[in-house]
C-alpha cells in the first residue's frame, strides 16, 4: 500500500528524516514510536504532501503523493487541531467531511451512532462550535472525523495524548477493531509504547530521522518489546 | 524585565516573521501611503484658512468651523489603520514582569505611532500659517497650535479604547456618517456648535489646561482598561455564541462546489473578522453616494467609474485578497481532503462571483441617479466578475498572512479587517478597468463602449479554463510555502 523510496528531508543542512526504504502492506496496523524530534510528524506530513521531500518519494497505492493528488480519495488524517474547523458544530464538521467523501447525511448519522460511547455525551447534539470545546473533546472529533467514509489509509499523530484514561481505552478498542478488519491501513504514532503495542501489528521506531527498529508485535511479549526499545523509548 | 528587553523581543518577532522580500515591497508602499497621508493632513490643516476665505468666510471662523473634521478624519483613519500595541503579552503574564511594566510598555509604544507625528506636523503647519501668514502673535499662535495638537494626540488613546470595545465600532461609524451627512445637507449645522470649542481654545490660551486634562484622562482610561484586561480570562474568554441553524441545502445545485460554498457562508457569518468584511462590503456599496451626490464629482466620469468599481467590487476585494488565508487555521485539513486543489479554488472564485452579483443587484438603488450611472455599475460589475475575481485569487496567493478568525475576542489582538497591504494590492484591480474605460469611451460612443466593456467581462468568464490552469499552477507552486506560513 505504502512504499517509501530513499526518502530524505533536509532543513538547512540538517537531515531530519532519512528512510532508505519502507513498505507498509494493505490493512496493516502500523505503529510509529520515537522521542520528540525523531521525525514522526515529518514523516506523516510527507505522507500527506504537506511538506516537500528533499529527495526520494512516497507512493501510496501506486500514486506518488507529491506528484498526483489521487491519494486524497482514500487517505484521511488527523495530525493536530489545524485539521478542525473551529466555527462549525461537530455535526456540521462530520457532514462536511462526509460530503467530501460522498456520504449522505443519513450514512454519517448512522456512522456517528456507533461512536456514541466514545463521545460520552459531550459532543453530539450540543450545538456548540468546535472552537468552544475542550482540547480533549476537539481531539475526539478530529479522530472520529478521519474514520468517516471507510478510508483505506488512516493517519493519526499522537491520538492518545491529551485524552483521559477512559477515552484512551475506548480509542484503543476502536482502533483495534479497525485493525482487525484488515481493510484499512492504520498509521498511528505515539511516544508511548503501551498504546501502540495494543493496536499495532508492527512497530517501527525512529531515532533522529532514521529507522532503528522494525518489529512484528505478535512475536514478542510487551516486556520483550520494552527491553528492545529501552534504548530510546 | 525592562522596557529594553520587551522592545528586544518585539524586534525579534518582527525580524523573524518570514516573508521578508514581500514585506519590503509592502514597506515601500506603506511608506508612500504614509507620506501622502502626512502631506494631505498637513496641507489641510494649513489650507483650511484659505479654503474658508475662498468660500467667502472669515478665515479664522472657517477654520474653527471645519477643524472638527480634521479631528474626526484623524480619528477615523487611526481607527482603521493604527496598529494596536500588540506586544507579546500573553506569554509574559506569568513571567516575572509587573503588570505595570507591560501596560506602560504598550502605551509608550503606541505613543510613538506614526499618526502622532502627523499630528505634530499639523500643529507646526498651523503655527506657521498663523504666525507668518496672518501675523498673529507668536505666543497666541503657539498656544493654539499646541492645544490643537494635544487635542489630536488624545485620539491616540481614544482610538485604542474604541478598537477594543467592539460594540462601539458600528455605532461610531454610523454616528460619524450621520453627522457628516446632516451637516453636508445643511439640516443641522453641527460645525456651528463645535466651532465654539476651537474658537475658545484660540481666544483663551489658558484652556490648554483643559485639553491637557482630556489627554491625561484618555491616557489614564487606557491604562486602566489595559490593566484590568491583562488577565487571561477577561481578555480571552468570550461570550459563547449560540449556534444558529440555517438551511443551506439550496446551494447543493452547485454540485461538487456546494460543500465549500456552504462552508464559506458559515465562515463569513460566524467569525468576527469575516463579519467585519461583510460590514465593510456594505459600506463600500454606499461609496457611490459620496460621488453621485456632490456637484463637483457628478459630471466627472473618473469618479463614476471609481465608484462603480468600489460598489461592485467591495466584497470581492475584501474577501478575495485573503483567499486562501481565511482557511489558514485549518489549511492542512483542506489540503488532505478528497478535493482537488482546483475545485477548492473554483469554489472560492464562485463565492466572489456570487458576492459581486449580489452587490450589482443591491446597487440597483443607484437607478435613482439615472440609468446611465447604473449601466456603468453593471458594466463594471461584469468586468469585476470576468477579470478582477481572477486577479484577487492571484494576489491572494502571495498574501499568505495567517488569519485569526476570532481575533477580536482578545483585548490585545489586532482587530483589523483590512490594512494598507490590501489597499496596495488593489491598485491593479482599480487601475486596469479605469484605463480600459477611458480608452473605450474615447474611441466609441457611450452605449457601444458599455457593451464592449460588458463583452470584455464575459470574455473573462469564458476564459475560465485557461485562467484556472494558471491560477492552479500558481497555487500549487506556492503550496508548501503557504502551509508553512500558516503554521
Amino acid at each position: 500500500m505504502i512504499q517509501v523510496e530513499n526518502l530524505k528531508k533536509i532543513y538547512d543542512g540538517n537531515t531530519v528524516l532519512d528512510i532508505q526504504g519502507l513498505e507498509i502492506p494493505i490493512g496493516e496496523s502500523f505503529g510509529l514510536v520515537g522521542n520528540n524530534g525523531a521525525g514522526k510528524t515529518t514523516f506523516f506530513s510527507l505522507l500527506l504532501d504537506l511538506i516537500e521531500p528533499t529527495q526520494g518519494f512516497i507512493k501510496t497505492n501506486n500514486v506518488i503523493v507529491n506528484k498526483n493528488e489521487d491519494w486524497k480519495t482514500f487517505t484521511t488524517a488527523f495530525l493536530d487541531d489545524s485539521f478542525l474547523i473551529g466555527y462549525l458544530t461537530c455535526e456540521e464538521y462530520f457532514y462536511f467531511l462526509g460530503e467530501l467523501r460522498s456520504q449522505t447525511k443519513q450514512q454519517v448519522d448512522a456512522f456517528l451512532l456507533t461512536y456514541a460511547d466514545f463521545f460520552n455525551n459531550e459532543i453530539l447534539g450540543k450545538n456548540k462550535f468546535i472552537r468552544d470545546l475542550s482540547k480533549g473533546n476537539q481531539k475526539k472529533v478530529g479522530i472520529i472525523g478521519t474514520l468517516i467514509g471507510n478510508p483505506k489509509v488512516v493517519i493519526l499523530d499522537e491520538p492518545f495524548a491529551n485524552l483521559d484514561p477512559t477515552t484512551q481505552i475506548r480509542l484503543k478498542k476502536i482502533l483495534r477493531n479497525i485493525a482487525d478488519t484488515k481493510q484499512t491501513t492504520l498509521l498511528v504514532s505515539s511516544h508511548d509504547l503501551n498504546h501502540t503495542f495494543e493496536i499495532s501489528d508492527r512497530i517501527v521506531c525512529f531515532e533522529r530521522g532514521r529507522i532503528i527498529k522494525d518489529i512484528d508485535t505478535k512475536q514478542y511479549s510487551f516486556e520483550e518489546l520494552t527491553s528492545f526499545f529501552d534504548v530510546v523509548v | 524585565m525592562t522596557f529594553k528587553q520587551l522592545a528586544n523581543l518585539e524586534w525579534k518577532g518582527m525580524k523573524r516573521k518570514g516573508g521578508m522580500a514581500q514585506s519590503i515591497i509592502m514597506a515601500i508602499g506603506k511608506g508612500y501611503f504614509g507620506l501622502c497621508y502626512l502631506i494631505i493632513m498637513t496641507a489641510m490643516s494649513a489650507g483650511l484658512f484659505k479654503l474658508a476665505e475662498e468660500e467667502g468666510m472669515d478665515p479664522f471662523q472657517g477654520f474653527f468651523k471645519y477643524a472638527v473634521y480634521l479631528w474626526l478624519g484623524d480619528l477615523v483613519i487611526r481607527y482603521f489603520f493604527q496598529k494596536m500595541p500588540t506586544t507579546l503579552v500573553k506569554p509574559l503574564l506569568i513571567q516575572n514582569v509587573r503588570k505595570k511594566t507591560i501596560v506602560n510598555y504598550c502605551l509608550t509604544k503606541s505613543s510613538l505611532s506614526f499618526f502622532n507625528f502627523v499630528n505634530l506636523f499639523m500643529g507646526v503647519a498651523l503655527l506657521l500659517v498663523l504666525a507668518l501668514d496672518y501675523k498673529v502673535g507668536f505666543v497666541t499662535s503657539f498656544m493654539f497650535a499646541l492645544s490643537f495638537t494635544i487635542f489630536l494626540w488624545a485620539n491616540n488613546f481614544l482610538v485604542q479604547l474604541l478598537n477594543h470595545v467592539n460594540k462601539f465600532a458600528l455605532p461610531f461609524l454610523i454616528v460619524f456618517a450621520g453627522v457628516l451627512a446632516l451637516d453636508f445637507f445643511k439640516y443641522v449645522e453641527v460645525t456651528a456648535y463645535t466651532k465654539y470649542f476651537f474658537e475658545a481654545l484660540y481666544n483663551y490660551p489658558f484652556l490648554i489646561v483643559v485639553v491637557t486634562a482630556y489627554l491625561i484622562a484618555m491616557l489614564v482610561a487606557c491604562y486602566r482598561f489595559y490593566f484590568k484586561n491583562l488577565s487571561l480570562d477577561s481578555a480571552v474568554i468570550v461570550k459563547k455564541e449560540t449556534y444558529k441553524y440555517y438551511d443551506l441545502n439550496f446551494l447543493n445545485r452547485f454540485g461538487t462546489l456546494a460543500p465549500f460554498l456552504k462552508l464559506d457562508l458559515k465562515l463569513l457569518t460566524r467569525n468576527k473578522r469575516t463579519r467585519m468584511v461583510l460590514m465593510m462590503s456594505g459600506l463600500f456599496l454606499l461609496y457611490g453616494l459620496i460621488f453621485f451626490t456632490m456637484d463637483m464629482y457628478k459630471s466627472n466620469t473618473f469618479f463614476t467609474i471609481l465608484a462603480a468599481i468600489m460598489i461592485t467590487g467591495g466584497f470581492m476585494m475584501l474577501f478575495g485578497q485573503y483567499v486562501p488565508s481565511w482557511d489558514s487555521s485549518y489549511y492542512p485539513l483542506m489540503m488532505t481532503q478528497n478535493i482537488p486543489y482546483r475545485t477548492y479554488l473554483e469554489s472560492k472564485w464562485l463565492v466572489m462571483v456570487l458576492g459581486t452579483l449580489v452587490s450589482i443587484i443591491l446597487a440597483s438603488f443607484y437607478l435613482f441617479f439615472g440609468l446611465q450611472t447604473y449601466l456603468i455599475i453593471v458594466a463594471v460589475g461584469f468586468y469585476n466578475i470576468g477579470w478582477n475575481c481572477y486577479l484577487s485569487l492571484i494576489t491572494g496567493a502571495f498574501v499568505r498572512s495567517k488569519i485569526d478568525l476570532s481575533s477580536n475576542k482578545n483585548a490585545f489582538g489586532d482587530t483589523k479587517a483590512f490594512n494598507v497591504q490590501t489597499l496596495l494590492l488593489s491598485i491593479p484591480t482599480i487601475a486596469i478597468p479605469m484605463l480600459l474605460y477611458f480608452v473605450l469611451t474615447k474611441l466609441l460612443p457611450f452605449n457601444t463602449a458599455m457593451i464592449v466593456f460588458v463583452a470584455i467581462g464575459l470574455v473573462g468568464i469564458l476564459l475560465k479554463k485557461p485562467m484556472f490552469n494558471l491560477i492552479e499552477n500558481l497555487y500549487k507552486s506556492q503550496k508548501y510555502k503557504t502551509i508553512k506560513a500558516y503554521k
